[in-house]
């Protein structure tokens, strides 16, 4: 916040002179004062410098000063209502009982500036609430000798309620801070002059004092003190492993000359002629007995016949066989899965259910496969509109689950409630009827007993 | 290309599904033998040449192209790297294969893998080790029709840029495949020569290579899972001592690691790797001295590091024209050894120096929430040198500033308290500058990347944890470039001291709703040191204070409740069922936080609580409280103190007591 300068410290200081406020009356102190502070913006810091001034008893030493003062921070914001002026409070504490601040007399920013005559309460409670104009014809020396007694101060009660809920509604560390300036006078003379008038103003020194209190960029007018925290900085976070150890690698990594140039051509061509073939229509028992013999002799050729996973749905259909030996030498790459993933989702078909059924008879499918599979059966059945289509479908979804539950393929307690739900929807159709019987005969609680032996047989096996 | 097979029996056959190539004649078999032949023998020159007799006759058979680059590439003392590429990408237009790996592969691609892989070198000697491992990783899922010998480099290969980008348990996953490779041949192998001792020989060496890797995983990660492995380190190559060391110097043992380390070497690039093991021997030697308590020695010899990597870096690099060998282009060490020295400085209590550091790496390292927080900390330990600072006499001298005036007009004029320079940051905090508005900034950064706080994750339902699948096998780890990753419990360590800083940072530049919501975060966490809970309540009090919730703040501050104010977390009894020893790190900080007593903690707390209620104008509860914290606070007390007691005065109207209290303290002759 910006503090007075010298300039403005006079003009202020000279409209609060001793002569003027004896000599003039309110209007033209008023007058006079917005003449020299025209701005609305240096109104709250001139505030400020005014509520210093009256805290120090000894800066405005005579008691129209003082009212004049009073008067111009009323002034200042005459225009907005009385509880929105900054300085509101000051005007409460002077406005209280003399003997009630007594009680109360700390050292606060308010309650430091000293009180003030009945005459003077009479003053400003008219002037707060804007009675009559009358008033301000007047000087401060005329209001200050004004007998008031038998004259009851305005009712002002409302404006204080204003003022006191504005203030309670601040939180209290904005109430805190009080003025850094402590007055602390000498009580020995320092010159002759002074000697034996320990009060005395001296002019000079109280000009100065006011300016360097009020003026120059590292005044104390607005310098506060209030409680503060003592606030620790946290400690330095502690990792463990944060600096960078460094490793001489070991390893020499060098590009590679490409050592299957120019070979292994031929087979692999015939090979990948044929599968080509076996896509578009079935083989003939002589081509796919050369293909299992050519992937016999060599296990990485499989991975270079062209079969990406989406073509897979078109060899099982034109070659299951063919789809199974290639299947089975594809069991231990880690794209099996893959082509799992294509075989589960494709659409059912008497070819699909051989492949599965063959690939579960020779390796360990995973369980997840099958019973993916299995429900995809299920839902194809269900959901198929043709009447002799599904009456087809449905035998052959038969066939295959009583094929896998007779070679415990599966464990029926894990699908026992999907199959017999299947049966019982469509239990017109023979072969559901028998699966449903075979079910019955394998009920989950001597089934529990059967699956016991059942896996340690099929172990065996 | 078109197709001039002639056995073609459909029409619709596309070209992709049939390689177009002539049949090969038995001549150019011969040809190709002998280039290989030439090719293992080194003579290149003699190789280029046939390769390009073999290339006139087969000019679209694209092995016959890549080989043929690679033949002139190894001609050239592999220095024509750009040719080499160049070369390489006309084998992806040929093959019409993507050169990334990336679009629609399948297993026809990995009939190309000697490409993939070549380009996969050339990535990895130029530092571009994301995108080479982008690659490798999708060449491996085609792994098997791969020839063995190019799969065991390809995974070879993988492991080193897994280690070198800090994926430890990948790359302990894939020298396990190498692993399983390597036991799959020898069972195939002993059936057909069983008197190959040179590949015997060559498979022990790889052997103790991939222990050696074992062993770098477990670092990485942080548990020595398996001593045999480290036990069974052998030889005394520098990779081994530098591993062997690092494992003692994390196990604590320091002087042991230093001395494994040796002498140090000259400064000069290797020939082989094309690294400057001097640097490295610096570095590492710094860090025991850290760990011994010499940060300033430590400090000198990361310098001393950083300036034979520039030696060295200048050396190979003279002048833009001349380019090394493709495996001798230097890697700058220069922003691990800024990190490095980014922390020491730190640590040395020299945050600006520090701060230059951190500010360097982190646009290279921009990922690391760990470095974003180094960051804020050199910006608050800049701000505030330490906890004590606040009993420094010079603070005293400002109790009171100066005597305005004479006579009745003598006024004293008191300072303002410590926290006189509210409001000066105004920067946003975006510029980087040793303040807490960056720091602000710094610590956002922080905080947005780490994972999600676990307490925030919302309870996965049943049936989506079942399809989720099986919980991953390894632990996640949280990267951390240029350092190893962040195990869980570090990630919840890291989240502590954001949270505290962010606090912090908020109070001092008057943002106390965050500041609040930070503390109440911070008090939240399961895992928190006692200095930690200590400052999350006084945080949190201060910040209650400010947005005038006074009853909650005194619940807050009460010094009964501290128990302890230790920086770090108690051991944690590890899991003797799994023996995994934990690697004894430097645990303490070498810079000692204060206060680290109980008494001075809850004395400092007590005063906040007087200035509490000071807020609430209740002075004398406030003025029992400063004077019992006063008296335990140890000596030189905190100048707030001395500024609570005047305000307390002045305000409760003792001007004299508080007159007496100045001439006392400071030493002011009041004239009265």
């Amino acid at each position: 916040m910006a503090a007075l300068t010298v300039k403005e410290l006079a003009s202020l200081l000279s409209v609060l002179s001793e002569d003027t406020t004896q000599a003039q009356n309110f209007e033209s102190l008023a007058a006079s004062f917005h003449h020299y502070f025209p701005n609305k913006q240096d109104r709250f810091k001139v505030g400020q410098s005014l509520v210093l001034l009256l805290q120090h008893r000894d800066l405005l030493p005579h008691p129209t000063q003082k009212l004049a003062a009073v008067f111009i921070l009323f002034e200042m914001y005459q225009s907005d209502p009385v509880s929105a002026n900054p300085f509101a409070t000051v005007f409460l504490t002077l406005l209280q009982d003399p003997a009630e601040r007594k009680e109360a007399n700390a050292y606060d920013l308010q309650s430091s500036i000293p009180s003030v005559s009945a005459a003077e309460r009479y003053f400003l409670s008219n002037l707060i609430c804007r009675t009559s104009k009358e008033m301000l014809k007047k000087t401060p020396a005329e209001i200050i000798q004004m007998d008031v007694s038998g004259k009851q101060p305005m009712d002002i009660s409302q404006t204080q309620l204003f003022i006191v809920q504005r203030q309670s509604e601040m939180p209290h560390s904005s109430k805190t801070a009080i003025s850094c300036v402590l007055a602390d006078p000498e009580s020995k003379p320092t010159s002759f002059e002074h000697f034996g008038k320990p009060n005395m103003i001296n002019p000079d020194v109280q000009r100065d004092t006011a300016e360097v209190l009020l003026t120059g960029r590292k005044c104390s007018v607005d310098h506060t003190l209030r409680p503060e925290f003592i606030r620790l900085a946290p400690p330095l976070h502690i990792a463990e492993d944060e600096l960078v150890w460094m490793f001489p690698t070991d390893m020499e990594f060098n590009v590679a000359w490409d050592t299957t140039m120019c070979m292994n051509m031929s087979t692999g061509f015939e090979v990948r002629r044929l599968m080509a073939k076996a896509f578009k229509g079935a083989l003939s028992p002589g081509q796919q007995a050369q293909i299992k013999r050519e992937l016999d002799k060599d296990a990485k050729l499989v991975y270079n016949i062209g079969l990406a996973p989406a073509k897979l749905p078109d060899l099982v259909e034109n070659n299951p066989l063919v789809a199974i030996e290639v299947l089975l030498k594809l069991m231990n790459s880690a794209q099996i899965t893959d082509y799992f993933q294509v075989l589960v989702n494709m659409e059912m078909s008497l070819h699909s259910m051989e492949v599965v059924n063959r690939l579960t008879t020779q390796v360990d499918l995973p369980s997840e496969f099958v019973h993916l599979y299995i429900s995809n059966c299920i839902t194809t059945c269900e959901t198929i509109k043709d009447r002799y289509f599904q009456n087809r479908l449905v035998r052959l979804t038969c066939v295959f689950l009583q094929s896998l539950i007779r070679n415990k393929t599966i464990d029926v307690k894990d699908i026992f409630i999907e199959v017999q739900a299947f049966c019982i929807e469509f239990s017109r159709i023979r072969e559901a009827a028998a699966l449903f019987r075979l079910l019955k005969s394998l009920d989950p609680n001597e089934k529990e007993q059967g699956s016991k032996d059942g896996d340690g047989g099929g172990k065996k096996d | 290309m078109s197709s001039n097979s002639g056995n073609n029996t459909s029409d619709k056959m596309s070209t992709d599904e049939f390689s177009p190539q002539p049949p090969v004649t038995e001549q150019q078999k011969e040809l190709a033998q002998q280039a290989m032949a030439e090719f293992e023998k080194g003579s290149f020159g003699q190789c280029a040449k046939t390769m390009s007799q073999l290339a006139g006759a087969r000019p679209t058979d694209v092995k016959v192209v890549l080989n043929r680059s690679v033949a002139l590439f190894y001609q050239s003392q592999m220095k024509q790297v750009d040719e080499f590429r160049h070369n390489i990408h006309t084998v992806f237009n040929m093959a019409r294969i993507s050169p990334d790996l990336s679009e629609k592969s399948n297993l026809d691609d990995s009939d190309y893998a000697v490409v993939y892989y070549n380009k996969a070198v050339v990535l990895y000697h130029e530092k571009q080790y994301r995108t080479a491992l982008a690659i490798l990783e999708r060449l491996f899922k085609y792994i098997e029709p791969i020839d063995e010998a190019l799969a065991q480099k390809v995974m070879l290969l993988l492991t080193e840029l897994y280690l070198i980008v800090h994926q430890p348990y990948d790359a302990l996953h894939m020298v396990s495949n190498v692993e399983k490779f390597l036991s799959g041949k020898n069972q195939s192998s002993q059936d057909k020569d069983k008197n190959d001792s040179n590949s015997a020989s060559s498979i022990e060496a790889l052997r103790a290579k991939l222990t050696l890797y074992k062993v770098r995983c477990s670092l990485m990660s942080k548990v020595i899972k398996n001593k045999k492995d480290y036990k069974s380190l052998q030889g005394n190559s520098q990779p081994v001592n530098y591993a062997k060391a690092n494992y003692e110097y994390l196990k604590g043992n320091l002087r042991k690691a230093a001395k494994i380390l040796g002498n140090p070497p000259n400064v000069h690039l290797s020939h082989s790797t094309g690294e400057c093991l001097a640097v490295m021997y610096a570095n590492n030697q710094a860090l025991i001295n850290m760990c011994l308590q010499k940060p300033n020695i430590a400090i000198c010899q990361v310098r001393d590091a950083l300036q034979y990597n520039e030696k060295v870096s200048k050396d190979t690099v003279p002048n833009d024209k001349v380019r090394p060998p493709l495996q001798l282009s230097y890697v700058s060490r220069h922003y691990q050894l800024l990190h490095n020295l980014g922390v020491l400085q730190l640590h040395a209590r020299r945050p600006s120096p520090a701060f230059d550091c951190f500010y360097e790496c982190v646009q290279v390292y921009h990922r690391n929430p760990r470095l974003w927080l180094r960051l804020a900390e050199c910006c608050i330990m800049h701000f505030r040198e330490n906890n004590d600072i606040d009993r420094e006499h010079t603070h005293r001298l400002d109790v009171v500033q100066s005597t305005v005036g004479s006579g009745i007009h003598r006024k004293l004029i008191l300072g303002q308290g410590l926290d006189r320079d509210r409001n000066t940051n105004a920067s946003g905090g975006v510029v980087p500058a040793l303040n807490l508005s960056f720091a602000s900034f710094c610590l956002r950064n922080a905080y947005a990347l780490l994972p999600k706080d676990p307490l925030d994750a919302k309870p996965v339902p049943q049936d989506a944890m079942a399809e989720s699948g099986p919980p991953p096998t390894y632990p996640m780890l949280l990267s951390a470039e240029p350092g190893n990753p962040l195990q869980a419990s570090e990630v919840a360590n890291l989240r502590c001291s954001i949270l505290t800083a962010s606090a912090y940072v908020c109070l001092c530049t008057n943002d106390f709703l965050k500041a609040l919501h930070y503390a109440v975060d911070l008090l939240r966490q399961p895992n928190l040191t006692g200095a930690q809970r200590y400052l999350g309540h006084m945080y949190k009090g201060e910040a209650l204070v400010a947005l005038d919730r006074i009853a909650d703040a005194v619940t807050e501050l009460n010094p009964e409740n501290i128990k302890d104010v230790s920086t770090t977390l108690p051991e944690v009894p590890s899991d003797p069922e799994k023996e995994q020893e934990p690697l004894a790190q430097n645990r303490e900080s070498i810079v000692k936080w204060l206060p680290n007593t109980v008494q001075v903690a809850r004395a400092l707390m007590q005063y906040n609580l007087a200035v509490t209620y000071a807020n609430r104008t209740e002075f004398d509860k406030a003025l029992f409280a400063l004077t019992e914290s006063s008296d335990k606070v140890g000596p030189n007390l905190p100048v707030q103190m001395y500024y609570l007691k005047l305000y307390l005065d002045l305000k409760q109207g003792n001007k004299k007591e508080a007159v007496n209290f100045i001439n006392k303290h400071f030493n002011y002759g009041s004239r009265n």
